[in-house]
């Protein structure tokens, strides 16, 4: 199929559209990634980030198909992230009884082999090398660290919701989020010192 | 020193150590030129590299996903944020925001109605040259001059009592208007030839249209 009959085709289908799901595919571009890259810092792979933001947003559609949610769409965001939060923890703790059970070994290395392959974040000719460390960066920082510098940094909340979806105080979710960035701009400085980075 | 070693001595010192290759050389020139010493990294300046990474946008089959997963539902609406004439019904749309514009019009043309009656018809039987139209509504003309039996407004005033969302109407343009539902409670005080002091408060209502924003 000629590319161009493809692209014209996807439009046509975007514009038969109703409205609602119009606003859907709207407000799921601009956060669906979001989402997705807080799914991947809480959980081990691209496929169970996935698959957990899938189900949180069953969830909330249950909820606003049910008339049980509460709050606006302002609301949709913090109860995302922490659902997200806490499916992560139940797939992790899942995984955990079950490797406990196969005995299984070798799996990590698999796993990072995998995950070299699935980048968290796009790509851009300029400072990609800057980009490289900073992912490097993130992925190495303790979670609870990291999990506040993604919910404040791309998931723009507030270090008062990040504590409500986190369970600790704002003053801690502000403490956390100065500790990850300090670790993050040792990595640029000693890779910098290293000559590793060109900036 | 002893001879043996001598030899030794003199190939070791023929020996030159390796240069550095150019990458190296540039980072010593650097530290030496003070350049690695200044840490330029903010926390503003880590913080703006990484509001400038952007998250991987899920691939088509994953947004695929999603997109039917939340489709099921109609996409809420904010009280504030409204879409286009024609588009699906918001979910939980309250039933007064159905009420079209006209209704509004017409509410305002009878409150209008209903306070020229009311003024017009006072319980105490004075007479009061008021004019009728809800825009002039909120000030009385005072009687003035000489004539005994005519009512003196001595004082006049109105007040907002209440003020309620009526919900949306549409402009034959198109354009979406909130309706805004004013109670005023209008007060004036009369004087009698006797000297008494009447005073008679007339409700009025106003519907507001107010343009309202739209995505």
């Amino acid at each position: 199929m000629d590319p161009d009959d493809t692209v014209s085709s996807l439009s046509a289908a975007a514009e038969n559209l109703s409205p609602s799901t119009r606003a859907w595919r709207e407000w799921l571009t601009e956060n669906g990634p979001r989402l997705i890259l807080f799914a991947r810092q809480q959980s081990r792979s691209a496929e169970d980030a996935e698959d957990i933001v899938q189900d949180a947003l069953v969830k909330l559609v249950e909820k606003l198909d049910a008339g049980e949610f509460v709050g606006g769409q302002e609301a949709w965001m913090p109860y995302l992230f922490t659902t997200i939060r806490r499916l992560s923890i139940d797939l992790g703790r899942r995984d955990d009884r079950r490797r406990r059970r196969e005995d299984y070994v070798g799996g990590e290395a698999d796993n990072e082999q995998k995950e070299a392959f699935h980048p968290w974040f796009e790509s851009e000719s300029s400072d990609d090398e800057t980009r490289q460390l900073l992912e490097a960066g993130i992925k190495e920082l303790p979670p609870k660290f990291a999990e506040v510098v993604v919910m404040k940094v791309w998931g723009d909340r507030t270090f008062a919701e990040i504590g409500e979806a986190l369970d600790i105080s704002p003053n801690t979710a502000a403490s956390r989020y100065r500790y990850g960035l300090e670790a993050l701009k040792k990595k640029l400085s000693s890779a910098r010192r290293k000559g590793d980075l060109s900036i | 020193m002893d001879h043996e070693f001598q030899d030794i001595e003199d190939s070791l010192k023929g020996m030159r150590p390796a240069a550095p290759d150019a990458a190296c050389l540039g980072r010593l020139l650097a530290a030496v030129e003070g350049r690695l010493q200044k840490n330029d990294l903010s926390m503003a300046g880590v913080e703006s590299r990484l509001a400038a990474m952007a998250p991987v946008a899920p691939g088509p089959e994953v947004f695929e996903r999603m997109l039917n997963t939340v489709s099921r539902v109609p996409f809420p609406v904010s009280d504030k944020v409204v879409l286009f004439p024609g588009a699906a019904k918001p979910a939980a749309a309250k039933a007064a925001s159905r009420r079209p514009w006209y209704a509004a019009a017409a509410a305002v043309a009878v409150a209008g109605a209903f306070s020229a009656m009311m003024v017009e018809k006072p319980s105490t039987g004075i007479q009061i040259p008021v004019t009728t139209k809800t825009e002039e509504s909120r000030g009385y003309t005072p009687v003035s001059g000489p004539g005994a039996g005519n009512g003196k407004i001595v004082r006049a005033s109105t007040g907002l009592q209440e003020a309620s969302d009526q919900g949306l109407g549409w402009r034959t343009d198109g354009k979406p208007m909130r309706v805004v539902k004013l109670k005023y409670m209008d007060t004036v005080q009369v004087t009698q030839p006797d000297g008494k002091v009447v005073e008679m408060q007339v409700p009025r209502e106003e519907l507001l249209l107010v343009p309202e924003k739209i995505d």
